[in-house]
């Protein structure tokens, strides 16, 4: 296990009757990122997300948090992680500053610390406006963040949430993504589920990949898409206004390939070389083209989902073939 | 020191201004139009006391089993597994704090009722108090068994959405009912304070008021250890699953102080309790446990992994029950051609003189049976019954009820080849039980060692 990583996961396996929901899955995340974590309904990333909060043992594996194994001492786990489940979980009956002081309290923030934790946690939330109103009254997007703010009470290291913005409407989605980046920016780790991947797209800096129960990709997301082994790379070209036969006209430019596009927009190979680029923006100005952007074409999280899960798919299928 | 903050948001909820208000003033409406309808108090005597079973056993129980069911429909219980709570905390906060309402209430209701017997002079104030003592104590018992019977009902169906409420309640109720199974503990439920002699236990002869007393008082600490046990399950705490056996040799120990003699005799009574006692306790397990086939998969993956302890932790409790089972069965057949009717006290009314001997045969036929019966309720499980406990429950029930009557008109000579029958049992009866037992438990270990398919979870 990487000794740096504040969530280590390893060979965690787990069945529900008759099938696997979890095979031994493993990975390692830095301080200070936020993981996307990505599959189609039914991946096992619920499943893996209770696991990682200690509220269902797997049958094999180990789980980590900030060094701590979260099933040896589950109580002591729950110090340092929070977790925000699909559904909000408040008591309807309790105000906003009752349901936090009950969380604080529960959470082991004690005695004069306590009320600086409500409040603080309020004003992170936007909702210390609200202390005195009663939960079951809050509009769905403060109750979800009156439920983070629960989540976040006790400072923890980690913060693990499913499908936070499921229900919200687009305004609150907005909203949520500042939150999470500000929490990010405080030194929480967060680990964030969603099949929305629009809305992961913003924030995070890892993509976590499951399908079927298996990881089948975890990697750094850094916007822009990776040179290929063949040395090149995808840009996008943007002409300033439409132009008749684009495709056929930059395929005249030499070092392009694998051309496609039409009227202002295109994107072609190009080789990963900045000197060579370079070569090529002259040739395509030379050429009289109306260029106004020259851009690496950055693949969306969608675009990466989708890629590897064809790719994984693919491998299964010719598996069972 | 911390405030429990289970407890302290119970509270919130429970005791609002205007519940305190409005309790008191009710009680005090009701008890003055009661006394304006009999000025010698007899009335409010008699209604604060059935107010009071109202209130803290029908309501208290109720609350009690909603306090973890409230949650589970609420979807408020992951969050709460997921404190820094202690199960303790945990557990009484629940008990009490839930409750706190309620207590409000009963205790100012039986405050009248403790007034009216004084006033009435149908008790002294000690008996007022030893009464009141009582009752609080069987309150706390319904009450913390109904919640032990939702965190066992929760264990069952571990990622369930809802749970119900009213079988909790009624197990709780059923708790108080068979601390009166002696008609002379009837003032448990029915107060009365005139000379009722003494109780015989372990040959002491204690006053049968201040027994009773004791008696509530231990076996509601008991149903209060079990929610604690219970929680730290829920709670992730795993531990070996002693709580239920230390129960079980309590009531053995208990039952054993009411039989005459003590002496030599009254060991080999004693090992016929146990024997007794251990048969139900046994049953009573296999059907309390979650027995899923991922439960007992998880304990053979921590064996295959080395880890023993952690296998252990994991160990359903019908396990050690049947190990406790083994060992007093293996006492009772020491004391073979036992009478039965020499229990005394005890003595199992319901047999009939030329029944009434216990053989070494049948003794072990019922041991080999009851693991057979177990292995039934384990396979329904295995194989991923929809209901598996209720409808193994219900063969069982028709298995030794018309099935065997039946078979007792056709065919007697078979019926004690089905179940330990006294008046059938052969030399062919723990056999055939051990070839059952061994069947069941062959197909049941296919069953948990199936492979997984790997596949789409549920969504939690």
């Amino acid at each position: 296990m990487n000794a740096e990583a504040v969530i280590q996961v390893a060979g965690v396996t787990y069945d529900y009757p008759g099938l696997r929901a979890l095979s031994d899955v493993g990975f390692a995340v830095e301080a200070g990122s936020i993981v996307a974590m990505v599959g189609a309904n039914g991946a096992g990333k619920s499943t893996l997300l209770r696991c990682m909060a200690a509220l269902d043992r797997p049958l094999a594996g180990e789980i980590r948090i900030a060094g701590q194994d979260v099933f040896e001492d589950s109580r002591a786990a729950h110090r340092r992680l929070g977790y925000l489940p699909d559904f909000f979980g408040l008591y309807d009956e309790l105000t906003v500053r009752q349901c936090l002081a009950f969380r604080a309290a529960a959470l082991g923030v004690e005695g004069e610390a306590q009320a600086g934790a409500v409040e603080t946690a309020a004003r992170r939330l936007r909702i210390d406006d609200r202390m005195g109103a009663r939960a079951g009254t809050l509009s769905r997007g403060l109750r979800q963040r009156l439920a983070i703010a629960q989540a976040i009470i006790h400072e923890p290291e980690v913060l693990l949430l499913d499908e936070p913005a499921s229900g919200l409407d687009p305004e609150a989605r907005i909203g949520l993504a500042a939150v999470l980046r500000a929490l990010r920016d405080s030194g929480m780790t967060l680990v964030v589920s969603s099949h929305i991947l629009a809305e992961l797209e913003d924030y995070s800096s890892h993509l976590l990949i499951l399908e079927a129960g298996r990881l089948v990709e975890y990697r750094a997301l850094d916007g822009a898409a990776a040179p290929r082994a063949s040395g090149r790379t995808t840009l996008r070209l943007v002409m300033a206004e439409p132009v008749e036969d684009l495709a056929g006209r930059l395929a005249a430019v030499a070092g392009l390939s694998r051309i496609e596009g039409e009227g202002r927009i295109a994107q072609a190979e190009v080789p990963a070389d900045p000197a060579a680029q370079h070569g090529i923006l002259k040739a395509i100005l030379a050429a009289g083209l109306p260029l106004a952007e020259f851009a690496p074409l950055r693949g969306s999280l969608q675009d990466a989902y989708i890629a590897r899960l064809q790719t994984e798919r693919r491998a299964m299928q010719g598996d069972s073939s | 020191m911390t405030f429990n903050p289970e407890f302290r948001r119970n509270l919130w909820i429970e005791l609002r201004l205007h519940r305190l208000i409005a309790m008191p003033a009710i009680v005090a409406l009701v008890a003055a139009l009661l006394i304006s309808l009999d000025s010698s108090l007899g009335i409010l005597r008699s209604s604060a006391l059935a107010a009071f079973y109202g209130v803290v056993f029908l309501w208290g129980g109720r609350c009690a089993a909603s306090a973890i069911a409230g949650e589970v429909n609420g979807r408020t219980w992951e969050l709460q597994r997921m404190t820094a709570l202690g199960a303790w905390s945990m557990a009484w906060g629940k008990l009490f704090g839930c409750t706190a309402f309620i207590w409000y209430g009963g205790l100012m209701i039986l405050a009248l009722f403790g007034y009216a017997s004084v006033a009435r002079r149908e008790m002294p104030l000690e008996g007022a108090l030893y009464f009141a003592g009582m009752e609080i104590a069987a309150g706390i018992l319904v009450q913390a068994v109904a919640l032990s019977i939702s965190l066992i009902l929760l264990s069952k169906k571990p990622r369930s959405e809802t749970l119900p409420v009213t079988f909790s309640q009624l197990i709780g109720l059923a708790a108080v009912l068979v601390m009166a199974w002696r008609p002379e503990f009837g003032l448990v439920l029915v107060p009365r304070w005139e000379a009722f002699g003494a109780a015989s236990w372990y040959g002491f002869a204690i006053q049968l008021h201040h027994f009773a007393f004791a008696s509530v008082a231990v076996f509601a600490a008991w149903a209060v250890f079990g929610v604690y046990r219970l929680m730290r399950a829920e709670l992730q705490f795993e531990g070996a699953p002693w709580g239920w056996p230390l129960f079980t040799l309590f009531v053995i120990a208990y039952l054993f102080g009411f039989l005459k003699g003590g002496e030599m005799f009254g060991v080999k009574s004693g090992l016929v309790v146990g024997f007794f006692v251990a048969l139900a306790a046994a049953y009573i397990s296999v059907f309390a446990d979650h027995n899923g086939p991922l439960r007992y998969r998880a304990i053979f993956a921590a064996l295959e992994a080395g880890r023993p302890r952690l296998a252990l932790r994991r160990l359903p409790r019908w396990l050690p029950s049947v190990l406790l089972l083994a060992i007093f069965a293996g006492g009772a057949m020491t004391a073979a051609d036992f009478d039965l009717f020499a229990l005394g006290p005890l003595q199992l009314r319901v047999l009939e003189p030329e029944i009434g001997r216990l053989s070494r045969l049948w003794v072990a036929a019922a041991v080999l049976f009851a693991l057979r019966d177990i292995g039934f309720v384990l396979l329904l499980n295995a194989w991923g019954h929809r209901r598996p406990d209720l409808t193994a429950f219900v063969y069982l029930v028709v298995l030794y009820g018309p099935a065997v009557w039946l078979l007792q008109l056709v065919a007697p000579q078979f019926a004690g080849l089905l179940v330990a029958l006294p008046v059938q049992i052969s030399a062919l009866s723990p056999v055939s039980a051990a070839v059952q037992a061994a069947i069941l438990f062959f197909l049941l270990l296919q069953a948990w060692r199936r492979p997984q398919a790997p596949g789409l979870d549920r969504k939690a």
